[in-house]
């Protein structure tokens, strides 16, 4: 009893409540059971959130503009699905692995441009990205290239292989749950208040004793390790990965679009941002998709600047001071009848 | 000996492009601290104008510089302010964030348009070449090494001679500064911002006869162009010269000593070398990151 009072008190909670239990039901309710297309946007819907939780760390916390995110998502599709495929690891312990390599390449990419204030760090995270994907092409010994790689096609928790679609759909309320758990902590930790003074003005930070560049540094290697993980669900998912789908440029501007639209440095944002974007993008795939080739990028850019210029601070905290100005009013006009 | 010669005239000529496509997003970082992430894509708007005079109207390329510079101009004008000058005062963050947008809407609505196929310009000069026996000058390169050096001396006559060109190294010099003696520092930002825009301009017709024009052309050139930038010291335009050369350079020896696809990899370890050792650029002083 207790535990459902504290889920209706704390509107975190209750919102992180509904949308397990809308999406848990969607997978299994026989109606969108069987519809492949529903329990698809399901999953991707639960996988972009978290990807874009992770991404709003470094970016919305910290606010430092990784452009490259896809590094990360690529280095861990790549680890887990090599590993099983040429030395039969279990995916299992190729997610660590994935984890472990991501943070290496942030501290690599990290630590020098964390050092320096100015935009660095964006240029350096788009060469890095780009670079990514440029070696797997060219790595093809290593990587078959341009051929991509199929996951191997043994079925089991063991594999971390489903044949059904709830099951990825558990793995990726799981993750998000794992992402939000952590920025949940993070906001209320020592790192999560040395970041937001960083982002807002870091020379006042680091007179007052911050270590701007080890805190940055942090953040940026717990968001890559989220980012990799993000990764493996997607290949043992999708089952096939090559350098274009796995190392696009395009993922990494998903997870930024996503927490810009939903509302940057806060916890619910990036989880609005993924649930009104990835319902519109499978749409304009499905319609537009086969004829018009760039129309949905043409689209997410266009939303792009309109919430740069209008709301900047993203859908989620905007209407939550509407919602907060329309209580007070009604209650000030209670107040007086 | 001789093909090693040769390596070191392609990497210069090959450098002078690279300044060229540079000086625009040195002289717009230099003014308003906006790393202009959609620089690559005007040049590949460029490109695509050049190809389109060329296609429809049988303009040479050369020839259709004089009516690209006061097209991207405008296109520059027009972006500044309907995009740029309403957030331009927030956080750099966002400054960053919608020139990134604007990169993605550029490729795509080239997509869109233009589909994905690889177009290129066929003039009958453009396999010419002038030289000795063993080292070759191609003209198409030649022509946009002068145009790059022409380009360079141009605008340090604008920026050295005319009010305007005072008006923006007062700007990027010190920002307060320059507004308490007057200067209208949004008119400035706007100017800066379409004089880069136009020398991109200039650089997409330059290199529309050489290249192969497709709407992600931009990109593998704007990566250049950023490392050349922060070679050349962020903001500094004769910098972006000599970082143009250097890169230039780089680029033609390591096309030769390693396999194709591995150009970007060195760039970038170039980069990162750059920023551990000399984050502001060859000929930089002052605070790391300058500005804000």
């Amino acid at each position: 009893m207790s535990y459902i009072k504290s889920i209706i008190n704390n509107k975190a909670k209750l919102f992180l409540t509904l949308i397990a239990a809308v999406a848990i039901m969607a997978m299994l309710v026989p109606a969108s059971a069987g519809n492949a297309f529903i329990q698809n946007m399901i999953i991707m819907m639960l996988l972009w959130a978290g990807l874009a939780s992770a991404w709003n760390i470094i970016g919305g916390y910290a606010g430092q503009l990784s452009l490259g995110h896809a590094g990360f998502f690529g280095i861990g599709a790549y680890t887990v699905v090599l590993l099983a495929v040429k030395l039969e690891v279990s995916p299992w312990l190729g997610l660590i692995a994935a984890v472990f390599l991501a943070v290496v390449a942030a501290v690599i990419i990290g630590w020098p441009c964390f050092r320096l204030q100015g935009p660095f760090f964006a240029l350096a995270t788009v060469a890095v990205g780009e670079v990514l994907r440029i070696l797997a092409i060219n790595f093809s010994d290593l990587t078959y290239g341009t051929n991509g790689i199929s996951v191997k096609m043994e079925f089991g928790l063991g594999f971390m292989l489903f044949r059904e679609k709830w099951a990825y759909g558990i793995m990726a309320i799981a993750f998000l749950a794992l992402v939000l758990y952590a920025v949940k902590k993070l906001e209320k930790s020592r790192l999560g208040y040395y970041l937001v003074a960083i982002r807002e003005d870091q020379d006042a930070a680091r007179s007052l004793g911050v270590k701007a560049s080890r805190a940055k540094l942090t953040a940026y290697m717990i968001s890559a390790a989220f980012t990799a993980i993000g990764g493996v669900i997607y290949a043992q998912y999708i089952l096939y990965i090559d350098p274009d789908s796995v190392f696009a440029s395009a993922l990494s501007m998903q997870m930024v679009l996503m927490t810009i639209v939903g509302g940057m440095g806060t916890l619910w944002g990036p989880v609005l941002g993924a649930v009104l974007m990835v319902p519109l993008d499978q749409f304009i795939r499905a319609y537009f998709g086969g004829s018009v080739h760039g129309l949905h990028m043409v689209i997410y850019a266009v939303i792009l600047i309109l919430v740069i210029l209008v709301i900047p601070r993203g859908i989620g905290p905007t209407l939550s001071d509407w919602v907060k100005k329309y209580d007070k009013k009604a209650e000030s006009e209670g107040d007086r009848i | 000996m001789e093909i090693w010669m040769q390596i070191l005239v392609n990497g210069i000529l090959t450098g002078g492009i690279f300044a060229l496509i540079s000086i625009g997003l040195t002289l717009i970082f230099g003014v308003m601290n906006i790393i202009n992430f959609a620089h690559g894509e005007f040049l590949m708007i460029s490109m695509y104008l050049v190809y389109w005079m060329n296609v429809k109207m049988g303009m040479d390329p050369y020839v259709a510089i004089i009516f690209i510079i006061p097209i991207m101009f405008v296109v520059g004008l027009v972006v500044y302010k309907a995009t740029l000058n309403p957030i331009i005062e927030r956080s750099e963050l966002f400054t960053i964030l919608m020139t990134v947008a604007l990169m993605i809407l550029l490729q795509n609505l080239a997509l869109m348009l233009w589909n994905a196929d690889i177009r290129s310009i066929n003039i009958d000069y453009a396999a010419s070449a002038i030289g000795t026996e063993n080292i070759r000058f191609g003209i198409t390169k030649i022509a946009s090494f002068a145009i790059a050096i022409g380009t360079a001396i141009g605008l340090m006559i604008i920026l050295s001679r005319t009010w305007i060109g005072k008006s923006i190294k007062a700007t990027s010099q010190n920002r307060t500064a320059a507004k308490l003696m007057g200067v209208d520092t949004i008119r400035t930002y706007t100017i800066a911002f379409a004089l880069g825009i136009a020398t991109v301009g200039i650089a997409g017709a330059a290199l529309a006869p050489i290249f192969s024009i497709y709407p992600t052309v931009g990109t593998q050139f704007g990566t250049a162009s950023f490392v050349v930038v922060v070679l050349g010291g962020l903001g500094n335009v004769p910098g972006a010269i000599i970082g143009g050369l250097i890169i230039g350079l780089i680029d033609s020896i390591s096309g030769f000593l390693l396999p194709v696809g591995f150009k970007e990899a060195i760039y970038l370890g170039v980069f990162l070398l750059v920023l551990l050792l000399k984050p502001n650029g060859l000929f930089g002083q002052g605070a790391a990151g300058g500005g804000r």
